[in-house]
């Protein structure tokens, strides 16, 4: 068997493996150059073996390698070259489609020994370019797809379009490591684009018309995109936009669309060549294809929001025309109503007297006498029916009181209920407040909505009574419900029973309009027009909703009244009680009002007349101590009432505090005391307590 | 010469080495590496084991390299992965930031591994004033531990290591590793006899 010659295997080893191999002598001769090097430098050995190897690559000493050569054969230490600290050690170029490049090694210089001393070095060469372009571009892409994640996170959490956009531009800069990134979207029905979001150095692009005369925008690769909604990429060589070009090497121009039409552009910068290159530039595509996904449901949910929007207030809009439409026709019922049943209930009252003085002449056995009582009877219905009448118009005012409304709410449900085969529940808050209202009137209304209620449910059932404490402000309306601003009190009267038909929902309050059998025991159809009339005089809100076969909710709102949060703030406020002046003609009046003043804590001072109130009021406002508030009586037996009085006052002072009081409870300037200059009006007689808050109320929302 | 001088001699000729390396690394990453020796410690070569396992927990990256001439032993370079990464990341800065080793990666460590263990070698030998041989060093990264404990079976020919715990700093970035000198027990005498005579 014959032996392995190792001069071959050596060959077979210099040759066979796909490394470089160069042999030096110790004066740094080539003295061996292998079949790897011949085909990569394009240098046969022949040409090269015996030259120095600094002459032959002048570049090693250029770049300061010269040293690991030296260093290897003088003192015989190996080196590792590695390709991303030093690139290569000898300058081998790689073409790739006109792309000239330095192929990357991994050099090992070892020294070549012969018994103790280095007679030369052997530089194996390992070509890496390869392995580092594909590491770069796994890292890279490790990146983008790092960077793709943050951009789906983004655009599911983006609220804003402008969110959006300045998120990616962010993360396509910070996290992925682009130079450079921005999108650009074109105004809508034009080819205008405007840069809209940006991250990385920053240059500003003006609007760029894509069809208009801006020729070189055309030629560029921006233009491009948006022209053909195909992705462009620039290289140096290209042009990109006119003013952009000087500062940017290499972009791609990835246009964002909306099914065929383009809407912009997200483009992306790189301080590097050949990024936008296969994968890569698939992925950019993807965040582009998304983005544009993101962008146009962002703009369909904003376009939604806006038509729900739209469409809100179009129906709130509906519903509060309605309300007033409904407020002016009961307005108008009211005053016809009114009318009617003044001049009817005269007449009634002279057809009731004489039926009644006829029925005391005759014999009660008399056939006649029963003709009389039935005309009676008649009559006392009559009476009735005008008394609501009279409470629909504006004629009667109502009577009101303070107090607690829970307890008043439960016994009036129960006693409309007694003897019906319908149960109520309450669900009524323990803080509820407490309003003014006209027991009643008040009871009338609860008699009528609970009645409606129990001839829902022929059956038999339940109706839910809830009451709790609500604030209104132009911040939190109440849908549907035209009221100002305040706290109330909120009563739903709830029932599951028939329900009321669409159709009828915007004719329920005109009068005499039912659904039930017509007839003094059934149904005047008068019994939800007096509710509302009622609640229209006490300041509140009455509004139905229903369903068929579903049930009903009648929701009353009444203004919660709040004295002793209101007596509270006076004290906090005002160290002082007040100095009030009183104008009344009636002596025993002033002194009362006086007593009853000092005793609340106010200082006051009294007038007979108009006349001397202005002359008292003017005094005290040039002596520097002037009067808080001023309590005029509305008619001074021949002299200067109230309402002339504030006028005069008024010239003086335009921010005077008067308070009208008289006994003519229906005068115009006692019901609409604000038009004629006052801040309050007190009935006479009034009660201490009405007398405080009133002043109270005047002198709190004049320091507020 | 007792051990405690012989580790206070081998620690300041160590340190030079160190420098000179730090120094080399400076110029080739064109940053400032500094690299620190806070211990210095002889060692059983049977007990590196025990000694490595008490250190650090996790695989690493080891680099080794032989030796020949005056002295006859292998030099042992250690990180783990971790720092092995750090140590690159350091290096590259953003534009190659990976988590794990790659084939380049690992190159860079190689000529790393090389700088450190010859400029250290070095000068022992030119204190000594003899002449060593290196082989190129090899770089193991480890996915099983039994990788280390295979190559201290190797190690059964020398007794005796020297354990230089070194700290590199690279761009804020501190990087632990540890270096072993493994001599036979002959040579480990040769060379304490060599310090007593230069002293």
């Amino acid at each position: 068997m014959k032996h392995i010659e190792i001069s071959e295997l050596g060959k077979i080893l210099t040759d066979g493996l796909a490394l470089g191999i160069i042999f030096l002598s110790k004066d740094y001769r080539i003295i061996g150059w292998n079949y790897w090097m011949e085909k990569h430098s394009g240098i046969r050995a022949s040409d090269i073996v015996g030259q120095n190897i600094f002459d032959k690559y002048p570049d090693i000493r250029k770049r300061d390698k010269e040293k690991y050569i030296t260093a290897c054969v003088e003192s015989g230490i190996p080196f590792l070259l590695s390709p991303l600290l030093h690139h290569y050690l000898i300058p081998i170029d790689i073409i790739n489609k006109k792309n000239k490049t330095q192929m990357l090694q991994y050099v090992r210089i070892y020294p070549f020994r012969d018994h103790d001393s280095t007679v030369g070095a052997v530089i194996i060469i390992r070509d890496m370019t390869e392995q580092v372009l594909h590491e770069k571009e796994i890292f890279r892409l490790s990146r983008v797809l790092k960077g793709i994640r943050d951009i789906h996170k983004q655009m599911i959490g983006a609220e804003s379009e402008e969110a959006l956009l300045a998120g990616v531009c962010k993360i396509i800069v910070e996290d992925i490591g682009y130079e450079f990134s921005w999108v650009g979207l074109t105004e809508e029905g034009t080819s205008v684009l405007r840069q809209v979001s940006w991250t990385g150095d920053r240059y500003t692009i003006k609007g760029l018309n894509a069809e208009g005369s801006e020729a070189e925008f055309k030629k560029g690769i921006l233009g491009s995109a948006i022209k053909t909604g195909k992705t462009q990429v620039f290289e140096r060589s290209q042009e990109y936009v006119p003013d952009i070009s000087r500062t940017c090497n290499f972009a791609c121009s990835l246009p964002l669309t909306n099914g065929n039409h383009t809407i912009g552009s997200l483009d992306i910068h790189s301080g590097e060549e050949n990024v936008f290159q296969r994968e890569e530039l698939k992925l950019l595509e993807e965040v582009a294809s998304d983005l544009s996904f993101a962008i146009n449901t962002l703009r369909d949910r904003q376009k939604q929001q806006e038509a729900e929007k739209k469409l809100r207030e179009s129906e709130e809009r509906i519903r509060l025309t309605n309300q007033l439409q409904q407020s002016q026709k009961m307005e108008a019922i009211a005053r016809l109503a009114g009318g009617i049943a003044h001049d009817f209930n005269n007449l009634l009252a002279i057809i009731l007297g004489n039926i009644q003085l006829a029925e005391m002449d005759s014999d009660p056995d008399d056939r006649i006498y029963e003709n009389l009582s039935g005309a009676l009877q008649g009559c006392i219905r009559a009476k009735h029916l005008t008394k609501q009448f009279l409470t629909l118009s504006k004629g009667e005012s109502p009577v009101m009181k303070t107090g607690a409304f829970g307890n008043f709410i439960q016994e009036t449900a129960d006693l409309a209920l007694a003897g019906s085969n319908v149960s109520c529940e309450f669900f009524i808050a323990d803080n509820l407040l407490p309003v003014r209202f006209d027991e009643g009137q008040m009871r009338q209304v609860f008699n009528n909505v609970i009645a409606n209620a129990c001839d829902s449910l022929p059956e038999g059932g339940t109706v839910q009574i809830y009451a709790e404490n609500i604030s209104v402000s132009a911040g939190k309306p109440v849908p549907g419900v035209m009221i100002q601003d305040g706290k109330y009190v909120r009563i739903v009267i709830r029932d599951q029973g028939i329900g009321i038909p669409q159709k009828y929902l915007s004719v329920i309050f005109d009068p005499y309009f039912s659904t039930k059998e017509t007839g003094i025991q059934k149904g005047t159809g008068l019994g939800l027009t007096v509710a509302y009339s009622i609640l229209e005089k006490h300041g509140g809100y009455i509004r139905v909703t229903s369903e068929e076969g579903i049930g009903t909710d009648v929701c009353i709102y009444l203004p919660a009244f709040e004295p002793e949060i209101i007596r509270k703030k006076r004290e906090e406020m005002l160290p002082f009680k007040g100095k009030i002046l009183v104008m009344d003609d009636e002596k025993m009046i002033c002194e009362l009002l006086k007593k009853v003043l000092k005793r609340l804590g106010y200082k006051a001072e009294t007038v007979r007349s108009g006349f001397q109130a202005i002359e008292l009021y003017k005094k005290a406002m040039n002596s520097g101590d002037p009067f808080d508030a001023v309590i005029l009586d509305l008619t001074v037996r021949g002299g200067m009432g109230g309402e002339e009085t504030i006028r005069k006052l008024m010239e003086t002072d335009r921010n005077v505090r008067a308070i009208i009081s008289s006994g003519y409870s229906n005068d115009p300037v006692m019901r609409h005391y604000a038009r004629y200059g006052f801040r309050g009006a007190i009935p006479k007689p009034c009660q201490i307590r009405e007398l405080d808050n009133a002043l109270c109320s005047v002198l709190i929302t004049d320091n507020q | 010469m007792n051990e405690d001088n012989f580790i206070n001699f081998i620690r300041e000729i160590i340190n030079i080495g160190i420098g000179e390396a730090a120094n080399s690394l400076s110029k080739l990453v064109n940053t400032r590496v500094i690299i620190k020796v806070p211990d210095i410690r002889i060692v059983e070569t049977r007990s590196i084991d025990e000694y490595v396992w008490n250190e650090f927990s996790s695989l690493g990256v080891y680099m080794s390299q032989d030796f020949s001439g005056q002295l006859k032993g292998k030099t042992l370079l250690f990180y783990t992965e971790e720092c092995s990464v750090s140590l690159l990341n350091a290096i590259y800065g953003g534009t190659m930031k990976t988590s794990n080793l790659t084939e380049v990666g690992i190159a860079t460590l190689h000529e790393i591994g090389n700088i450190i263990m010859v400029s250290c070698m070095t000068q022992i030998i030119d204190f000594i004033g003899g002449k060593l041989s290196f082989d190129l060093p090899n770089v193991t990264v480890e996915v099983s531990e039994t990788y280390f404990k295979n190559l201290l079976k190797e190690l059964g020919k020398f007794d005796k290591a020297v354990v230089v715990k070194n700290e590199m700093s690279i761009k804020d970035t501190d990087i632990q590793g540890y270096l072993f000198v493994m001599l036979s027990f002959e040579d480990f005498n040769l060379l304490l006899d060599i310090f007593r005579e230069k002293i």
